[in-house]
């Protein structure tokens, strides 16, 4: 250990926390090498299972008869209802979501049978030789439909503060309406998927494609009638789940256990696509009815919602998820006179579910609209209008649900975008365009988000990290985050590199397990990285304070003169080899393995009053996008897309980049091109890619300039000062549908509101045009 | 339903000249099917709603392939594939509308692939049908895409009869607008039909979108040299701006004399189960000028004896302003 060895800082380790390294599994992503839940070796013996849907929305199953399903080739066995020796049930909150219908079907395309067979085609076949008979009853389909017949799965919310109508009453201007807002499937690429190994003794392993493996490990233990301690779920990875793994998963792993628990063979579930958009919940579509009053600048005085989401026929998520609806109608806007009302309503359609901003972007979009519509009224710039009811950083800075809020930065943020993307100039030059242009019309719009990090249920926000040092230096780290495509493994990872300062190769990224990590919550929130990251790093100083403290022992200095830096561990003048201290600690008898947990401080918040701290803290960012539209077609494209988005101070860069794109763009598909469609009997007519139609990579502008706000750490102690950025980018994609709006409303020369719903399809954007045309 | 999202087992013969292809189609008749570029095809496979015995792969075979410049204007070989066509210097510079026509279709990835043949033959994309339900076309007796509950957006306005799906080729209304001539064969015998009448109707034939016989193969495309280097115009609507068939789409092809218009053939696709020529506006714009006011003069001809579906209403305007951006000046 000579001098020299020492001279070697300044150089930092390869994938230190703030580095732009690309995905651990990129390089498998792209040569088709990573390993899903289907691509997996079969084991011997494997069963495949499919499952029979209903038909119907509402209906008693007066008779099924599985005869013929039994009789078929290659079937080895069906079940239903009558079978499960456990609890039929596979909710998460509520005990109110069946596995397999008990007497009466709630939805079409919900689960009644399943079968198992020798190969996926003899299954999937046979299930079409069951004869069940169905009695119909009234569905309900929609939820104004629910609203007027209290037909609720929870009950409503209110939140309430000031006098709403006193200050709508006495205001200079007012303005109501209602509008429409389309649900969203998720559509990842990697549909559900779930296959059960029978272990001895009557455990089951589970591979399950999950953002929750605890919760399918419950859920599982109990439809088989057995206990966690019986069950174990692993997920390396999953090809999206953008929250539609978050509860479904269940339903599928408890199938297919139930299965291999009955038949005493391995079992593996894959729906199609079809099946799986008929059968999974999706982003919950929304009515909204407004009612604001405003001054000659647009500044609210006093604004009242009604939110009636089609939660479909169970409770699910959609408590937290209509929470945070309320939560975030205020976006980035004070609104001091306020009322919400948050219906959530029950139909005999699909159980909605977690997506990407969970009940978030159908609060912000309301009050978008809503501040859009003050400003079309006023014939103002919207950017004035917004900026106008901006949260104050002193005052005009709580929340409707009693959340001061310490970190606001919309201004700057906003400031930055208007001006990079030259957001004045461009708003006029749209206007000069639309003079000249008979047929094509362009929109601009500027939207900001604040979003609100943490899982409003305060319980939720914990996390747990297992932690093993190998004697050659090596570490194996676990955590209770899942792996999505968003990159969490990678950021771990990370952090656990920089806490014991070794090479990111050094460190191997493993499946979630509940067998190493118990309990988890589900990786959802935005809050992987920041919960188990945070736990991950815990449990890197655990071991690391061992080590210091060996190392202290063995060469006799001071534990404060050691220091972990650069794969090496400085001792006093000295400079030894991480792998090298990591053996002599271990030939010392020194634990090399450890475990770290961590829970969110500061949260705190009572359901009952909806007030408190729900959030630790809030992720900013805003969006200035430019559209055109043919006036003759409704067809659209977007031109040119700028963002300044708040990651505070980046975990990974290059990986929060794509989050903010990706989300960006998914947010938009969602807003223009995806259309979930129900007939009146709620049957589901768009349920593959060709009626369901999500963004294409043409879809993405030729100009989209994402910058990700310089140095702004978190106010708060986050992991690294960095912010999650998962759900927050998705909103930005409210820009899209208002520079739409913007563009519809240039055909009336901008005196007519225009009347556009989301999912602005073309359909939609020409029926809005056709409105001006009328109105003006 | 039945859905499947893995390939049956298929027998597959890869026949190196159109003689043993077309023998090998006289076999199998019913039993066989033609591959192109499979972009069609894989997915009647994979649901199982088409299950043929054998596959009979004519994508390789050399005499298919190409486009060669003749006396009667240029013939393209069926098996010749979309990217080939939109990079065709010689189509490009005199029949850039069948170019504007394939650039729309699918994606880079269906075009590298997909043959023009396929892309003609291909079937009509009504999901009902698609999906293996028993409906007229699939040789049942009803149509599920015609009633109350039923989605029908996509559907026709034109041609109906039981059946009410649409053509989805976007190369066809090209075709058929620049009068070309469709060479089929068989084992035995060979026979021409001109575009327009090789595309048939419900009324005509309800499981058939062409007027193949079981056995046939189209093996090449000539397009006359009357439309060359003509006054061209092609635009599609549809949801999403690539990988999407067409809601409504025009193809017009047009020769002028001094400003009036001589001559012209409108095509729409995605209205009818054919490519729906626009007769009525045809005959209208002849020897008037291309303006605004031509446009909307006649673009209401257009849909004239239209009958949309519970959800399509929304294609009649859409039909009316490709016509009148057609014909603007
Ligand atoms: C996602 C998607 C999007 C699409 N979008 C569009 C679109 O926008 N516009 C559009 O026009 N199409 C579209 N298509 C259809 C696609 O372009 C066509 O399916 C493709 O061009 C067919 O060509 P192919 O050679 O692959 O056909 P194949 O699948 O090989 O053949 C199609 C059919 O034609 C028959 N056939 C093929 N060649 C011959 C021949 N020489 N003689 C007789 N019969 C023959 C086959 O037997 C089969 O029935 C889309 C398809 C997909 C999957």
């Amino acid at each position: 250990m000579d001098d020299s060895a020492r001279q070697h800082s300044g150089e930092r380790i390869s994938g230190a926390v703030g580095t732009p390294i690309p995905h651990d599994s990129a390089h498998l992503h792209v040569s088709g090498a990573a390993l899903y839940t289907d691509d997996l070796p079969e084991p011997r013996g494997l069963l495949h299972a499919a499952v029979g849907l209903s038909p119907v929305a509402h209906a008693r199953i007066a008779a099924l008869d599985l005869g013929e399903v039994l009789q078929a080739p290659g079937v080895v066995d069906a079940m239903t209802a009558d079978d499960i020796p456990g609890k039929n049930n596979c909710g998460p909150v509520v005990a109110d979501d069946p596995v397999l219908a008990p007497g009466v079907v709630e939805y079409a395309g919900q689960a009644v049978f399943a079968v198992a067979a020798e190969s996926v085609e003899a299954a999937r076949k046979a299930v079409h030789l069951a004869k069940v008979s169905y009695e119909e009853l009234k569905p309900i389909i929609d939820p104004v439909e629910a609203v007027a017949a209290s037909s609720f799965v929870l009950p409503s919310e209110v939140i309430e503060r000031g006098d709403s109508r006193k200050a709508i009453d006495a205001a200079a201007h007012r303005l109501q309406g209602r509008v429409s807002l389309g649900g969203q499937d998720q559509f990842y690429l990697e549909g559900q998927i779930a296959m059960a190994l029978p272990r001895e003794d009557g455990d089951l392993f589970v591979y399950s494609s999950t953002q929750h493996p605890g919760e399918v490990q419950h859920l599982v233990a109990e439809a088989i009638g057995r206990s966690s301690k019986d069950v174990v779920v692993e997920c390396r990875r999953m090809g999206g789940a953008f929250g539609g793994k978050e509860s479904q998963p269940a339903l599928i792993a408890c199938i297919a256990s139930l299965l291999a628990h009955k038949t005493g063979r391995p079992c593996k579930l894959r729906l199609d696509r079809d099946v799986d958009m008929l059968m999974t919940g999706k982003r919950h579509d929304f009515v909204i009815d407004y009612e604001v009053g405003f001054d000659d600048d647009g500044l609210i005085s006093g604004i009242r919602f009604e939110f009636a989401a089609r939660c479909g026929m169970s409770a699910d998520l959609s408590g937290a998820i209509n929470d945070r609806t309320m939560f975030h109608c205020d976006n980035a806007y004070f609104l001091e006179n306020i009322s919400i009302v948050s219906h959530r309503c029950k139909t005999n359609t699909v159980s909605n579910t977690a997506f990407r901003g969970f009940g978030g972007p159908q609060g912000m979009f309301a009050i978008e609209h809503v501040i859009d519509d003050i400003a079309r009224y006023l014939s103002r710039n919207p950017l004035d209008v917004r900026k106008r009811n901006f949260y104050g950083k002193t005052t005009r800075n709580v929340t409707q649900y009693q959340q001061t809020i310490e970190d606001n930065i919309i201004e700057d943020v906003v400031t930055q975008v208007e001006s990079s993307s030259d957001y004045a100039a461009r708003y006029a030059a749209v206007r000069a365009f639309n003079a000249d242009s008979a047929l094509l019309k362009k929109g601009i719009a500027l939207t900001p988000v604040k979003f609100g990090i943490s899982f409003t249920a305060t319980h939720l926000n914990q996390a747990g990290a297992l932690l093993h040092v190998y004697t050659d230096g090596t570490v194996h780290i676990n955590h209770g985050g899942t792996e999505m495509g968003q990159g969490l493994f990678t950021k771990v990872a990370q952090v656990v590199a920089e806490e014991l300062q070794i090479d990111i190769d050094r460190i191997k990224i493993t499946a979630s397990d509940t067998s190493k990590v118990p309990n988890a919550s589900a990786t959802a929130a935005s809050a992987g990285a920041d919960l188990n990251g945070k736990a991950a790093q815990a449990a890197a100083q655990t071991v690391k304070r061992r080590l210091i403290q060996f190392a202290a022992e063995h060469f006799n200095v001071e534990p404060s003169a050691v220091r972990f830096e650069n794969n090496e561990v400085l001792v006093g003048g000295q400079a030894i080899g991480f792998a090298e201290l990591v053996h002599l600690a271990w030939f010392a008898r020194t634990s090399l393995s450890a475990t770290g947990f961590y829970k969110t401080p500061k949260i705190n918040y009572d359901r009952s009053t909806f007030s408190g701290r729900p959030f630790y803290y809030y992720a900013y960012g805003a969006a200035v996008s430019e559209v055109i539209v043919d006036t003759l077609t409704g067809e659209h494209r977007l031109l040119r897309v700028d963002i300044v988005h708040d990651c505070g101070k980046s975990l990974n860069p290059a990986i929060d980049l794509g989050q903010i794109e990706g989300g960006f763009i998914q947010g938009a598909g969602w807003l223009t091109t995806e259309e979930l469609w129900w007939n009146e009997k709620g049957e589901l007519k768009t349920h593959a890619p060709s009626t369901y139609k999500i963004p294409v990579c043409s879809d993405v502008p030729e100009e989209f300039h994402v910058t990700i706000l310089e140095s702004q750490a978190n106010r708060e102690e986050t992991i690294h000062r960095s912010k999650a950025v998962g759900e927050p980018p998705l909103m930005l994609s409210l820009s899209v549908f208002h520079a739409l709006r913007d563009a519809v409303a240039s055909v009336s020369n901008y005196q007519v509101l225009p009347g556009l719903n989301a999912p602005a399809t073309p359909e939609s954007v020409l029926r809005a045009i056709d409105g001006q045309r009328a109105a003006g | 339903m039945a859905s499947y999202d893995v390939m049956p087992d298929v027998g597959l013969f890869q026949p190196a000249t159109v003689d043993d292809a077309l023998r090998l189609a006289d076999r199998f008749l019913d039993e066989g099917w033609l591959l192109g570029g499979g972009q069609d095809t894989y997915g009647w496979l994979k649901d199982r709603a088409k299950n043929p015995k054998a596959l009979i792969d004519i994508s390789h075979i050399d005499e298919l392939r190409g486009i060669r410049k003749t006396d009667n204007g240029v013939d393209i070989g069926a098996a010749t594939t979309l990217r080939e066509i939109i990079g065709d210097a010689s189509i490009g510079r005199d029949y850039s509308l069948l170019v504007d026509a394939a650039r729309r279709v699918a994606s880079p990835q269906i075009r590298n692939v997909g043959t023009l043949g396929g892309n003609l033959v291909q079937d009509t994309r009504c999901w009902y049908y698609r999906r293996g339900l028993a409906c007229y076309r699939a040789g049942g007796n009803i149509c599920y895409a015609d009633g109350p509950q039923a989605m029908n957006r996509e559907h026709s306005v034109f041609g109906a009869s039981r059946c009410v799906a649409v053509s989805p080729s976007d190369t066809a209304t090209a075709l058929v607008a620049l009068d070309a001539t469709m060479t089929i064969r068989s084992a035995d015998s060979s026979r021409t039909l001109p575009a327009e009448r090789f595309f048939v109707g419900p009324a005509t034939h309800i499981t058939r979108m062409t007027a193949l016989e079981p056995g046939e193969m189209l093996t090449a495309v000539t397009i006359p040299p009357t439309w060359a280097g003509k006054r061209f115009y092609f635009e599609k609507v549809a949801d999403r701006n690539v990988w999407d068939f067409a809601l409504v789409s025009i193809a017009a092809a047009m020769s002028l004399d001094g400003d009036a218009v001589a001559d012209a053939r409108l095509v729409c696709g995605g209205v009818a189960c054919t490519p729906h020529r626009l007769k009525g506006v045809e005959r209208a714009v002849r020897g008037k000028t291309l303006s605004d006011e031509t446009a909307d003069a006649v673009a209401p001809l257009a849909t004239k004896g239209a009958k949309p579906l519970n959800y399509n209403h929304f294609k009649l305007p859409l039909i009316e302003n490709l016509v009148r951006r057609a014909l603007r000046g």
